[in-house]
């Protein structure tokens, strides 16, 4: 779209200024810039960077290593934090199923809209809910999932006139294999797999495991679960996933996609961007022992 | 956002040899950058605040693996993003939503709330599944509002190459957002 010579360069349509003017009111809330500017250097010296030599700083003494190997060893001792005020990727005790007794954990959502004889909720598949899954709305109204999407879920009340109402919360069935998922924070709905609707939950593969494959690097991720279809929108028709035309399995070890490595989680999401337009893609899995390509016209 | 002064490949080199001044010159420049890639996934600006930091100092730790010293901006954007999601899938948080906090009375949150929150899910979700080079321009022009010119400093590229990735941007979240309709 070239600009006008008789108006401003650079001017929009009248159609993309109105998206740009939607794009602008849910812009990011300001940025407080200088208190993070000064938060950043005041956590550096806590990290170590590799020098432009490639060596890690060396400890000054043996003294400073044993102080530094038995703060560790207090830190890994140490009873988890609030969740609330842990800074990221700190383990919290509403994180260890161990530490918190399975009864008083419950996964909630809200009904989003009524359309129809569906439900529609605020979670979806990101939040560990699968199409079968029962949920139970505040005044016993019991709702099994019909359809899934990434971030909400379509849902059916088993009594048709016993729905429950737009904004009330709901509950996934006490003992249900959702609420188990939604315990489990390490698997089941929360990683790339879901995220980015590829149709498949991974889990890291036992360092083990990898050996006995041969892996070289040590490093894989493994298929714990398939979705074989997923809602892009709240109106529309499931569809098959990538996951589920590529026939990928549970079990298979994924190596790489269109030759781009896929060793862990932020390999995926990046493999994942950048075919994202390429016209075909070729997954290279290992099924059991054997090597296979799995490939799909887009 | 200040764009005078020296460029991102003297301030990478710098901070590289370990100059403190150099990296903080770059937080301060791309701050807005990483905050807006981790709000975009976490929708909350505590949180993004916290991830942006947690990216910055990322960043230091890995500045010799960053070849491409004019690429520092996609660069901190990915590592803010990434670290954004893994963040996301390790607390196992519900995509943000206008829903307001849990309380022990059963209310409904407002209408205009759930349609605001709703509007603001469908948009994060087509900026996501935009080629990265149209979100970038996207984010540049009309979430940290810079000119073209700041955004060609920025990127290597031309004035008009920005204005027709943020055109095809624009078109493309247009008809992201129609399938949602």
């Amino acid at each position: 779209m070239k600009p006008d010579p008789g108006h401003a360069p650079f001017a929009l349509s009248a159609e993309d200024a109105d998206t740009a003017a939607l794009l602008a009111r849910h812009a990011p809330p300001p940025a407080d810039t200088d208190r993070g500017v000064e938060a950043v250097m005041a956590r550096l010296p806590q990290a170590v960077r590799r020098s432009p030599q490639g060596r890690l700083l060396r400890l000054a003494s043996p003294l400073a290593a044993a102080a530094v190997i038995a703060c560790a060893v207090l830190l890994a001792l140490w009873p988890n934090g609030d969740p609330a005020t842990s800074p990221p990727n700190t383990p919290s005790a509403a994180e260890n199923p161990a530490a918190q007794p399975r009864e008083q954990t419950v996964a909630h959502f809200r009904v989003r809209e009524i359309s129809g004889e569906r439900v529609i909720l605020d979670g979806g598949l990101a939040d560990g809910l699968r199409v079968g899954d029962r949920l139970v709305g505040p005044h016993g109204e019991a709702l099994t999932v019909a359809e899934v999407g990434v971030f909400f879920a379509r849902a059916r009340p088993e009594e048709p006139s016993l729905a429950p109402a737009r904004g009330a919360r709901v509950a996934v069935e006490s003992g249900s294999s959702a609420l188990l998922r939604a315990q489990d924070k390490t698997s089941a709905g929360g990683d790339p797999g879901a995220f980015f609707a590829f149709g498949a939950v991974f889990d890291p593969l036992p360092p083990q495991r990898a050996r006995e494959l041969g892996l070289a690097d040590g490093r894989a991720i493994v298929v714990v679960e398939t979705i074989g279809a997923l809602a892009e929108s709240r109106t529309s028709e499931p569809k098959a996933t990538p996951a589920a035309l590529l026939g990928l399995q549970e079990g298979d070890v994924l190596l790489d996609l269109n030759g781009l490595p896929v060793r862990d989680f932020a390999e995926f999401v990046q493999a994942l961007e950048m075919c994202r337009r390429a016209p075909r893609w070729s997954l290279r899995i290992l099924r059991g022992s054997r090597e296979l390509t799995l490939t799909l016209e887009r | 956002m200040d764009d005078t002064g020296p460029d991102d490949a003297d301030l990478v080199e710098r901070a590289k040899r370990g100059d403190r001044d150099a990296f903080a010159a770059l937080v301060r420049r791309y701050y807005r950058t990483a905050y807006a890639a981790a709000w975009g996934v976490l929708g909350r600006a505590d949180e993004a605040e916290e991830i942006s930091q947690a990216a910055f100092v990322q960043a230091w730790e890995k500045l010799e693996k960053l070849r491409d010293a004019g690429a520092v901006a996609s660069w901190i954007w990915r590592i803010a993003r990434d670290t954004a999601l893994k963040y996301l899938r390790k607390h196992r948080r519900m995509r943000p939503t206008a829903s307001p906090p849990e309380t022990g009375a059963e209310t409904s949150p407002p209408e205009g709330e759930l349609v605001r929150g709703e509007e603001r899910q469908a948009v994060l979700g087509a900026m996501e599944r935009l080629p990265e080079d149209m979100r970038d321009a996207l984010r540049m022009r009309f979430w940290e509002e810079l000119d073209y010119a700041a955004m060609a400093q920025r990127t290597g590229a031309s004035e008009t190459a920005l204005y027709q990735r943020v055109c095809r941007g624009l078109k493309k979240l247009r008809d992201f957002l129609g399938e949602g309709a």
